[in-house]
C-alpha cells in the first residue's frame, strides 16, 4: 500500500473514467473489467491518501557521506 | 579535543574547500576534522586510522593536516604563539607562526570605502576609513569573489568579513576577505535594479522557462534556518501525505548566508527530490540581500528539479523570487501549495468513482434496455406468424362456416323445396280430387244406365252398341238393355229414316 504511485493511480483513474465517456459501443465485460480495476484503484488511493506522517531528515552538510569512496 | 588544531583545520578547510570549488565536506566531514583534533596524530598511519581518511585523501591533503597539528602541537598556547629568542625561524616557519597568532584574532566584519581594486586572477583591494584614511589591504580568492554578487568599484562604501594574516609569497599584511556586502539602502536598491535588468534580459524571468511543480510531490527539499518561527510555520501547514522532507539548515540572513545558501542548493543538485523549497520570513531590501545574488541565483537556475519559493519581503521582490519556478509570499502558503494536488485528489477520487460507477450503471441500463428492445422485436416478430397463422385459420375457418352455412342454407331451401313440394302435391292431389269428385257427379249424371232408368234402352248387336240402324241387319238378333232386365229380339223391318 505505502509502494502505490498516487500521481499513476490518479491517472488510470482519469484513464478509465475517459474510456467510460468515450465509448460508443457498449462492451458490458470490458466495463465490468474497467470498474473492477477503477474501484480497485479508488481504494488503494483513499487508503494513502490517510493521514500519514511526514519523515524529516536533518542533513548536515558537513557530515555526508564521504563521496570518494 | 584540541581547540587550536579545531580553528586551525577549519581555515585551512574553508581555503582548500574555495579553492576546489567544492563544498566543505568533500573536504573533510566535521566529524574527522573533530577526531583530528582530538587524537592528533603524528604520522601517516595515525592519520589513516581516523575514520574518512584513506590513502587518496592522504595524498591530497595529509600532509598539510599534519604540518598543522605539528604548527599547533610545537607551539602550544601559552608558549606556542611567543617566538622563541634564541631560535632562528626560516621566513616560512616565521610566517607561518605569525599567521598562526593572527589566526587568533578570529573573522569579523570590516567596514570601509574602496580606494583602490585590482583583479589579477584573484580580486586585490584596499579598504580606506572614511574619517581618518587609513587603509587595509585586502585580498580575496576568485571564488568567492564570484559568488559575493559584488562587483567591486573604487569609492564604494562596503562591509567586508574576513581574518588577517601574511600573505607568504608576497610577505604583505592582507586581510582575507570572505564575504562582501554592499552598504546603505542606496546602493543595495542600486545593486537589486541593476541585477533585475540583466537577469529579466536574459528571460530568466519568463514564466515559460520555468518548471512546473509536479501534483504530489513527496520527496521535499527544503533550505532555510534551522532557528526562527519559519520553519516551524512551514511544518505545522505541511500536511500529513508521508512527505520525505529533506532538509539542509542555511543561514538566510547576514554576510555569510549566500555561501550556506549556495552549499545548500549544490547540495540537492544530484538529489532525487520532486520540489526544492526555499523559505525565509519577511525582511528589508538589506536583510534580504542573500536571495538577491547572483551566483545563488545561477545555481538555482541550473537545479533540474522545480524551486519553489517563500521569502516574505517588503518592497523589493527578492529576485529569486523571480527565478524561483514558483513564489508565494509566505512559508505557510509554500506549504499550502505542496498539499494542494494531495487535497484535490480527494475530490478528484470521488469524481472518479461516481463517474465511473455511474457509467458502468449506464451501460448496464443501455444492454438492459436493448436486450428489452431484441425480446420485443423477437416477439413481435413471432407473433407476426402466429398472427399471420391465425388470419390463416380464421380465413379457413370463415371459409368453412360459410360453406356450412352454404350447405345450411341449401339445406333448407331442399326442406323448403320439399315441404312446398308436399304442400302443391297435397294440393294438386285435392285439386284431383275435386276433379274425380266433379267427374263422378258428372259421370253419374251422365250414366246410361241412369238414362235407363227414365226408360231408355241400349241396343247392342254383338256386344257393340248400337246407335244407327244402318248397323243392322234383317234377321239380326238384338239385345235390349231396359232400366230392369234385358228383351232379346229379331230384326223384322229396317227402316233407315
Amino acid at each position: 500500500m505505502e509502494k502505490l504511485n498516487l500521481s499513476e493511480s490518479l491517472k488510470k483513474l482519469e484513464g478509465i473514467t475517459e474510456w467510460f465517456n468515450d465509448q460508443q459501443e457498449v462492451d458490458v465485460e470490458k466495463g465490468l473489467e474497467k470498474v473492477k480495476e477503477g474501484v480497485q484503484l479508488v481504494k488503494a488511493s483513499r487508503e494513502r491518501l490517510k493521514e500519514v506522517e511526514n519523515e524529516f531528515e536533518d542533513v548536515k552538510k558537513e557530515l555526508e557521506g564521504d563521496k570518494e569512496e | 579535543m584540541n581547540q587550536l588544531v579545531l580553528k586551525k583545520l577549519k581555515i585551512w578547510r574553508d581555503e582548500k574547500a574555495t579553492q576546489e570549488s567544492c563544498e566543505l565536506f568533500r573536504v573533510f566531514q566535521n566529524k574527522t576534522i573533530e577526531d583530528i583534533s582530538t587524537l592528533l596524530p603524528k604520522n601517516k598511519d595515525e592519520l589513516l586510522a581516523i575514520k574518512g581518511i584513506r590513502e587518496k585523501k592522504f595524498q591530497k591533503y595529509g600532509n598539510d593536516v599534519l604540518t598543522i597539528i605539528n604548527e599547533c602541537l610545537g607551539t602550544e598556547p601559552e608558549k606556542s604563539i611567543n617566538l622563541e629568542k634564541d631560535k632562528t625561524y626560516t621566513v616560512s616557519d616565521y610566517l607561518n607562526t605569525i599567521n598562526l597568532k593572527l589566526s587568533e584574532v578570529g573573522t569579523c566584519k570590516i567596514k570601509g570605502e574602496v580606494s583602490s581594486v585590482n583583479f589579477k586572477n584573484h580580486l586585490y583591494f584596499s579598504l580606506k576609513d572614511k574619517d581618518d584614511g587609513s587603509v587595509l589591504s585586502c585580498f580575496m580568492w576568485a571564488n568567492d569573489y564570484d559568488v559575493c554578487g559584488v562587483e567591486i568599484k573604487e569609492g564604494m562604501e562596503l562591509t567586508i568579513h574576513g581574518f588577517p594574516e601574511i600573505y607568504k609569497l608576497s610577505g604583505r599584511f592582507t586581510f582575507r576577505t570572505k564575504a562582501i556586502e554592499l552598504v546603505g539602502e542606496g546602493a543595495l536598491k542600486k545593486a537589486y535594479d541593476e541585477l533585475k535588468k540583466k537577469l529579466e534580459s536574459e528571460g530568466l524571468f519568463e514564466e515559460a522557462r520555468k518548471k512546473s511543480i509536479p501534483d504530489y510531490p513527496q520527496r521535499i527539499g527544503l533550505i532555510t534556518s534551522r532557528d526562527g518561527a519559519v520553519i516551524n510555520d512551514f511544518m505545522s501547514n505541511i500536511g500529513r501525505f508521508g512527505y520525505h522532507i529533506t532538509f539542509v539548515d542555511s543561514r538566510v540572513e547576514g554576510i555569510m548566508a549566500v555561501k550556506d545558501l549556495i552549499s545548500a542548493v549544490q547540495y540537492f543538485k544530484d538529489k532525487s527530490v520532486d520540489v526544492l523549497v526555499i523559505i525565509r520570513g519577511g525582511g528589508s531590501l538589506e536583510s534580504l540581500q542573500a536571495f538577491n545574488n547572483e551566483a545563488l541565483i545561477r545555481e538555482i537556475i541550473k537545479l533540474p528539479m522545480p524551486v519553489l519559493c517563500g521569502i516574505g519581503h517588503d518592497k523589493d521582490v527578492p529576485l529569486l523570487s523571480y527565478v524561483a519556478d514558483k513564489s508565494v509570499s509566505t512559508p505557510s502558503i509554500v506549504a499550502k501549495e505542496i498539499n494542494k494536488s494531495w487535497e484535490r485528489a480527494v475530490d478528484k477520487l470521488d469524481y472518479y468513482e461516481t463517474t465511473i460507477v455511474s457509467k458502468y450503471e449506464g451501460i448496464l441500463r443501455d444492454s438492459k434496455y436493448k436486450l428489452e428492445i431484441a425480446t420485443t422485436q423477437m416477439k413481435e416478430f413471432y407473433e407476426n406468424i402466429f398472427r399471420r397463422f391465425e388470419q390463416y385459420q380464421q380465413a379457413i375457418e370463415n371459409f368453412i362456416t360459410n360453406i356450412s352455412q352454404t350447405i345450411r342454407h341449401e339445406k333448407y331451401k331442399i326442406q323448403k323445396l320439399g315441404e312446398l313440394l308436399v304442400t302443391s302435391f297435397n294440393r294438386n292431389l285435392s285439386r284431383a280430387k275435386d276433379k274425380l269428385d266433379n267427374f263422378e257427379k258428372e259421370l253419374y249424371q251422365n250414366n246410361p244406365e241412369r238414362q235407363l232408368k227414365l226408360g231408355y234402352s241400349i241396343v247392342t248387336l254383338n256386344g257393340r252398341v248400337v246407335k244407327s240402324a244402318s248397323q243392322i241387319k234383317k234377321g239380326d238378333v238384338l239385345i235390349s238393355k231396359l232400366g230392369e232386365g234385358k228383351v232379346q229380339s229379331e230384326a223384322q223391318e229396317i227402316f233407315n229414316n
